[in-house]
């Protein structure tokens, strides 16, 4: 039987495919539709992210570069006036020697200094290094640096006054070496005709970072004057801090060489060189953001661009100041989130928000497709229904135009019913029961099995083996049991069921006159719910039929099937697979052992053959083989030879030093072929006969009333049965153990290596002839 | 399955040809569960075209052939070969591989097609060894074998499984008295269970024994198949 195929064939592929694209439509339009709409969201809001995104760069690139023109305006602002005070000393003070005009220079300085206040110093050379410094003094004085360089011998003199302009105090420094011609300002004066801005450098008598713009004027005579004004750098940096560049922006000032101008961070960036602080440049100030915008600055020149350091998408604008400094630049550098982060909040809370649409598209999309799937369940359960209703109208059809069917006299009615329950509720078997014995016994009128499409009748159930199952049937109870080996009404049924491999069961009282009479069975049935009330009509019409011989004793003896199901059948060792001469205790049997057996059993295979008359002797063909087997038995000694039915069976080695036993048996083996040979072909008959011996263990005994028989049974008498038996037609056919000790004076040839029942794999051989 | 369904339905089936091979060949075959269909293949080629027809092996210029109730050309590929598995065959050419045991070839199919346990499978193959006279499951690779087991290991192999169709091409092969007892108990337990068989025979013998218990009787000619009769 094909228990478990791979590919159910029963299903119809046709209408499982049906059902499989049904099943995706159901499925798959509204899951496509959640999907679709999924996608949609997700492309609206890449999209939306997208151009908002743009927008708000957008946006950003006009308010950077508003705040660039601010920062370019307050630095204009910062340093125009100092040029402008360059210009005007330059143009003042270009006639006569510096210490001729050293009150209109300190007048005019400290006008300067009290109207500009970003202005540090100023500053007065000439090229013989004579120079005037006029910077801030005390109380809103000033204090004046005097070097006398030449003529005559140098002198440093500090010049303090008041506000007035009254001297509070003079004192010269021997020690100060200062000498305007080597200082940035000068030098770079000196090679510009125009207005001269320095780097940042440390201012040489405050000790402060600053930047210089300086002019120079030469007169009439060919003398060169030198006009500078100091600008500290701090108000610049603190302007630069105080800017809200976004949230976490920041602006910088650098020259074209990447030298840092200002910064928020004013001089705490400052680096030393040669012991003496200098200002470094952008891509020295461990910054990644602010490096890689200059990098960029340098390679692509100025612009806005965006950038991206660790991961983080920036913003830079490089914007070149063109009023002062000297190639001056402002570098703004902004994490775009600053400017555009509220889009990607926006779109993500909007994303949440869409989510929510989703999940409930989802369950309401769920929600169709389990409506859909019920739907096309109900509609199969439905045509499943009328199916049963159609299969079970004709089935009531049938037996109404069959009354007999519930004619008690009718010795064999029930068949048709159980045929018909069967076919009706799809069930594996279908029974009816009768009551029998006052309530005490479960008879069988018939049970049918669909898939052996056999009968069986006669079990019976009595109530002392089952007292829960005749307990619940008497009280009328219908008893439905998914598995009767579990179910305490079943408990013990399961004998009986397990024997035809059912599970499921559905018993059904017939009742008549409120008295239970019967029953119907049905096991393994499926969907018994269409059913029921059909099964539960028939147990009614089997009321009609069970009644009165419900009332009879039980007469009749149980049969033969029924005693076997009923009585517990012990099942029967296999004495050829179990028996090992190791195992055997020789204490517990009453039999000899004969382990070096050597056994033939010759086989006719056709009975009419047995029985042919040979020509010319009043004889059959087995009475004449069998003569000339106790012939051949005398001759040779061997003491067992048996005729049973279409067998004869001769054995030899009863005793343990009885080396020849199988050299005998061969002997007669062939002997017997020869002559039976012979004898069929003379009856123009084929080859009615086979031959099979085997050496090996066999048991022996004496068995029976007087005269006792001899008996000899065991695995020698077995195998050279079954080597008979499967041996070819007028051959003989021996076991590997007999060609074992056989091969040294007889012929053989192989038949081949086989799986055999109970020995496993072993060889076969055909016996030829002698040697 | 239906008992009114055919176990095997052909009709009017005519199988594409090559252009050189422009025979029209035509088949007529309905056998219902239990039927027997005895073919005199003995003026024929071979009957093997026909068995492959019966299997779905061959596609069709016209008319249609069902196994089963499933129409050979409309069935998936996976379950046309689930279908070939509740087939059993005996091939006019042996159609052993060579390279594998007899009993690997035998259990092969059913190991195939099914999850049975393997133990119980080659239980069900012994015994069956057993019924058509060999001395068990042969474990010898198919050239190793005298031929007449190999007709033997040859019919194991059509009935194992229980199959609802046993197509028989010459399974007797001039082992009248040896194979035909076994091959008929056989093919009475498979009709018994529902089976319906074709029986390709070139044996007058086969043709003319009263046992083989056809329940119809054709030809086989250049035109297909002919129903006749046993005198014919």
């Amino acid at each position: 039987m094909v228990s478990t195929p791979v590919v159910d064939i029963e299903v119809d592929p046709l209408d499982e495919r049906r059902r499989r694209r049904r099943v995706l439509l159901r499925i798959g339009i509204p899951l496509g539709g959640v999907a679709l709409m999924i996608a949609t969201i997700l492309l609206i809001a890449f999209y939306a992210d997208r151009a908002n995104r743009d927008g708000a760069l957008a946006l950003s690139d006009d308010l950077l570069a508003t705040l660039e023109q601010r920062i370019g305006i307050e630095v204009s602002a910062y340093l125009e006036p100092a040029a402008r005070a360059v210009r005007i000393l330059r143009d003042t003070l270009h006639d006569g020697a510096l210490g001729d005009q050293l009150p209109l220079v300190e007048t005019f300085a400290s006008s300067l200094l009290r109207e500009i206040p970003q202005i540090a110093n100023l500053n007065f050379a000439d090229e013989n290094g004579n120079f005037v410094l006029v910077r801030g003094g005390r109380d809103g004085g000033i204090d004046v640096k005097l070097v006398e360089n030449a003529p005559g011998p140098r002198r440093v003199i500090w010049i303090h006054r008041n506000t007035a302009g009254d001297e509070i105090g003079r004192e010269e420094d021997p020690t100060d070496a200062y000498d305007p011609r080597t200082r940035p300002w000068y030098v770079g004066a000196l090679a510009n005709d125009q207005l001269f801005w320095t780097g940042i450098y440390i201012f040489f008598s405050q000790r402060v970072p600053g930047i210089t713009a300086s002019a120079k004027y030469r007169d009439a005579s060919g003398r060169l004057y030198l006009f500078g004004v100091d600008i500290t750098l701090d108000a610049l940096s603190r302007f630069l801090g105080s800017l809200e560049i976004g949230r976490t922006g920041r602006a910088v000032i650098m020259d074209d060489t990447g030298e840092l101008i200002a910064a928020p961070t004013g001089s705490a960036t400052l680096r030393e060189i040669n012991q003496e602080p200098a200002a470094p440049r952008v891509d020295e100030l461990g910054d990644e953001v602010l490096t890689h915008a200059y990098d960029r600055f340098r390679i692509e020149g100025a612009g806005h661009r965006v950038i991206e350091v660790g991961g983080h998408r920036y913003i830079s604008a490089v914007t070149p100041i063109t009023s002062v400094g000297r190639n001056w630049s402002t570098m703004i550098v902004v994490p775009e989130d600053d400017f555009i982060g509220f889009v990607a909040s926006n779109n993500r809370k909007a994303l949440w928000m869409s989510l929510v649409i989703v999940a409930v598209t989802t369950f309401l999309a769920s929600l169709l497709v389990r409506q859909g799937l019920r739907a096309d369940r109900g509609a199969r359960l439905l045509l499943e229904r009328q199916s049963a209703i159609t299969r079970q109208s004709g089935a009531f059809a049938s037996l109404a135009s069959n009354a007999s069917l519930f004619d008690p006299a009718r010795s064999l009615p029930s068949r048709t019913l159980t045929e018909t329950l069967a076919d009706v509720t799809g069930a594996r078997r279908a029974s009816i029961w009768t009551l029998r014995g006052g309530g005490r016994i479960l008879l069988c009128e018939d049970s049918f099995d669909r898939e052996t499409n056999g009968h069986v009748e006669g079990l019976e159930l009595h109530r002392d083996e089952l007292p829960g199952l005749f307990r619940h049937l008497l009280g009328g109870e219908e008893i439905e049991a998914a598995d009767a080996a579990g179910d305490r009404r079943t408990v013990g049924l399961n004998r009986v069921l397990s024997a035809f491999g059912s599970r499921a069961l559905l018993v059904v009282p017939v009742r008549r006159d409120d008295r239970v009479v019967g029953s119907v069975w049905l096991e393994d049935a499926p969907g018994i719910e269409g059913s029921r009330d059909f099964v539960r009509a028939v147990a009614n019409m089997m009321a009609l039929r069970i009644a009165d011989t419900s009332i009879a004793p039980v007469a009749r003896e149980p049969s033969a099937i029924a005693k076997l199901i009923t009585v517990p059948v012990d099942v029967a060792r296999n004495f050829t697979a179990d028996l090992r001469p190791a195992a055997i205790d020789p204490s517990a049997l009453h039999a000899e052992i004969f382990p070096g057996m050597a056994v033939m059993v010759l086989r006719f295979t056709s009975a009419v053959a047995m029985g042919v008359r040979i020509s010319g002797i009043p004889r059959s063909i087995s009475d004449e083989i069998a003569c000339g087997l106790q012939q051949i038995a005398t001759d040779n000694g061997i003491p067992y030879l048996k005729l049973a039915g279409y067998e004869i069976v001769a054995a030899a080695g009863f005793q343990p030093a009885e080396s020849s036993a199988a050299t005998v048996i061969a002997d007669m083996a062939l002997v017997v072929r020869d002559r039976c040979t012979a004898l069929f072909e003379e009856s123009k008959h084929s080859y009615e006969f086979q031959i099979g011996i085997d050496c090996s263990l066999a048991f022996g005994g004496a068995v029976g009333n007087e005269p006792r028989v001899f008996n000899l049974w065991g695995d020698a008498v077995h195998i050279a049965g079954a080597m008979a038996a499967s041996a070819l037609p007028g051959t003989v056919q021996a076991t590997e153990a007999a060609y074992q000790r056989l091969r040294q004076h007889f012929l053989f040839r192989s038949r081949g290596s086989f799986y055999l029942p109970h020995v496993g794999e072993a060889r076969t051989f055909v016996l030829a002839g002698r040697l | 399955m239906d008992p009114d369904t055919p176990v095997l339905d052909i009709a009017a089936a005519r199988p594409q040809v090559s252009a050189d091979e422009a025979r029209a060949r035509e088949v007529d075959l309905r056998l219902m569960a239990g039927e027997l269909a005895l073919v005199d293949a003995r003026h024929s080629a071979g009957p093997t075209w026909v068995a492959d027809l019966c299997c779905g092996l061959l596609p069709l210029a016209a008319g249609s052939a069902s196994f089963l109730g499933r129409d050979w050309s409309t069935v998936p590929q996976h379950y046309a070969d689930a279908l070939r598995g509740r087939i059993g065959r005996i091939f006019f050419a042996g159609s052993w591989v060579g390279f594998m045991d007899v009993a690997t070839n035998i259990l092969l199919p059913q190991l195939h097609h099914t999850r049975d346990d393997p133990s119980n499978l080659r239980e069900r193959a012994i015994a069956l060894s057993c019924a058509f006279g060999l001395p068990g499951l042969p474990l010898v690779r198919p050239g190793e074998l005298a031929a007449g087991d190999l007709a033997r290991a040859a019919c194991v192999r059509a009935f194992l499984g229980e199959p609802m169709l046993v197509l028989l091409e010459s399974p007797v092969q001039g082992r009248f008295n040896t194979l035909l007892p076994p091959l008929l108990n056989a093919l009475a337990a498979a009709r018994d269970r529902g089976a319906a068989a074709v029986w390709f025979t070139f044996s007058d013998l086969v043709w003319r024994d009263p046992s083989v218990p056809a329940t119809m009787r054709l030809r086989l000619s250049e035109r297909g198949l002919v129903p006749t009769t046993r005198a014919a």
